[in-house]
């Protein structure tokens, strides 16, 4: 047999290390012993690609390590990749001196996305035209939401409760998943995993509790958690949660609905200009930051046709339908 | 037998190793040994370190790190019983190296870390988006393979892919890493 590389047998060790779950998996692990024994060398590749690993994490602790997942299929003017890149040189910097006196605060542009590790092991999904900041003290880790959604994973920490607050309304939880979303008339709170307390700052003593599946919409005029709206649908959790791959996914929403989602991606901005037409439902998977995929669906599905009344603009609207008549 | 570290030893090699690995190639790149073979020195010396049961003891891992080369060298040079000049040079520059530590642990491995993130934010789009979604988000392959909608084995070898680049990319800062030594070549006695 051909004697292997060092290169080679590094290249594998690498594939071990990607393919070895946290969990436990007893099948993998006694492959990887087989393989660990079939030549002493593969053990020290094995032990430089633990190590690296290892390293990947510390690098990749409180900085925002992956900055910029834009997903924008057209340029957004707003972004400007040299000035992010320098915010996320000076929260790098701000993180490794300890934490400031000021929360560190992380805005996102239309059509971008961002991961970002905190220190203590969470990770938060910052979604588009997103604003938050995070305070981390010994006693809490505090979130401000102060616009748009983000989805968190939280490290299990019992003596440092993780809380979102997003206007009033306060989320919190211990080790968990969860998303965090700002709309204009409210908050819509999804579970992933585990458990949160949700409840309005000004009465602490109402939580209402959500688990995994489960969703809960608080209304603006409230501001008060209605454990009786609690929606326990983890379908309906997972299509609202799309956009962490980059789609958007209908399952009976209305047109509206969808045409407003779109818009908060692109700067192409879509409108429907015909009101039966825009209480029509839509089934499907598509592209964040592809509204024209979107509107050729609409259009063969819905029998839409479009119209461009400006640049970056594009009208849905029902062929001969009342807005647009003009000669008769 | 042990076949594979302890995680003790595995995270201290992250630590107190890994960012000396530079210095231990550069001085033997500077005698002229071939890459293939400083790989194979290397893979050997961590096969050494993968049998270590505790590292409290050691004090200076830069230098037990140079220590266990110079012994990987030497068995090889033993075995081989034809004299290999680049060996002898290795020697030579390794233990110049071992005498002239490098100015702070801390410093050191700060600076590690540092062209390690430069590395990962320099991957390619996919790859990078498939480290991120394992390590930060601490999702399975599987989990990441349904997430984006290829097959497991394409994560694996994009992850794969990802680590070999940053490992490269960090060869490639050699020189930038260990400035302060003044490299002479000693006269043999």
């Amino acid at each position: 047999m051909k004697r292997q590389s060092a290169q080679e047998i590094e290249a594998e060790a690498f594939r071990w290390v990607m393919a070895l779950d946290r969990k436990d998996d007893p099948r993998g692990q006694r492959r990887l012993e087989a393989w660990l024994n079939g030549d002493p060398r593969r053990q020290g590749a094995f032990l430089k690609a633990q190590a690296m690993w290892a390293a990947m994490d510390e690098a990749a602790k409180s900085q925002p390590l992956f900055v910029e997942s834009v997903r924008a299929a057209t340029p957004v003017p707003r972004l400007d990749r040299r000035r992010l890149l320098a915010a996320g040189v000076a929260a790098g910097l701000a993180a490794t001196l300890g934490w400031g006196l000021r929360p560190e605060t992380y805005r996102t542009a239309r059509g971008e996305q961002r991961t970002m590790p905190l220190d203590d092991g969470s990770a938060i999904r910052i979604n588009t035209e997103s604003a938050l900041s995070v305070a981390m003290t010994r006693a809490q880790r505090r979130i401000r939401l102060r616009d748009g959604e983000a989805w968190f994973r939280v490290a299990h920490d019992k003596t440092r409760p993780f809380v979102v607050e997003a206007g009033r309304v306060a989320v919190q939880a211990t080790g968990t998943a969860f998303a965090v979303r700002r709309e204009a008339d409210g908050v819509d709170v999804l579970v992933t995993e585990g458990t949160v307390d949700v409840w309005n700052l000004d009465a602490p003593g109402r939580k209402v509790s959500l688990k995994a599946g489960q969703s809960l919409f608080v209304p603006k005029a409230l501001d008060l958690p209605n454990a009786e709206k609690v929606q326990d649908d983890a379908g309906a959790v997972s299509r609202k949660l799309a956009w962490r791959e980059g789609h958007i996914e209908l399952d009976g929403e209305t047109l509206a609905t969808a045409v407003s989602e779109f818009n908060r991606y692109n700067r192409v901005q879509l409108q429907v200009t015909d009101q039966a037409l825009a209480q029509e439902r839509l089934f499907g998977v598509f592209r964040v930051d592809d509204p024209d995929g979107f509107v050729q669906a609409v259009q063969v599905s819905l029998h839409a046709s479009i119209q461009h009344p400006a640049r970056d603009q594009i009208a849905l609207t029902r062929p001969g339908g009342a807005p647009s008549k003009k000669n008769s | 037998m042990t076949l594979r570290a302890d995680p003790k030893v595995v995270f201290w090699v992250s630590q107190h190793i890994l960012p000396y690995e530079a210095k231990v190639r550069q001085s033997l790149a500077r005698a002229r040994v071939p890459e293939a073979d400083i790989d194979d020195l290397l893979q050997e010396a961590y096969c050494r370190l993968c049998a270590l049961r505790s590292v409290e003891n050691i004090d200076s891992p830069e230098g037990y790190l140079f220590r266990t080369v110079r012994n990987v060298l030497n068995a090889q040079i033993r075995r081989r019983r034809i004299v290999r000049i680049d060996f002898v040079a290795a020697m030579d520059l390794l233990a110049y190296a071992d005498e002239h530590p490098s100015p702070e642990e801390e410093t050191s491995y700060r600076r590690y870390l540092s062209h390690v993130r430069e590395a990962m934010l320099s991957l390619p789009e996919r790859c990078r988006r498939i480290l991120e979604m394992r390590k930060i988000e601490g999702l399975s392959q599987r989990e990441i393979a349904r997430k984006i909608n290829v097959s497991e084995s394409i994560v694996e070898n994009e992850g794969a892919k990802g680590l070999r680049l940053i490992t490269q990319a960090l060869r490639a800062r050699h020189g930038e890493d260990a400035p302060e030594i003044q490299w002479r070549r000693r006269a043999r006695d």
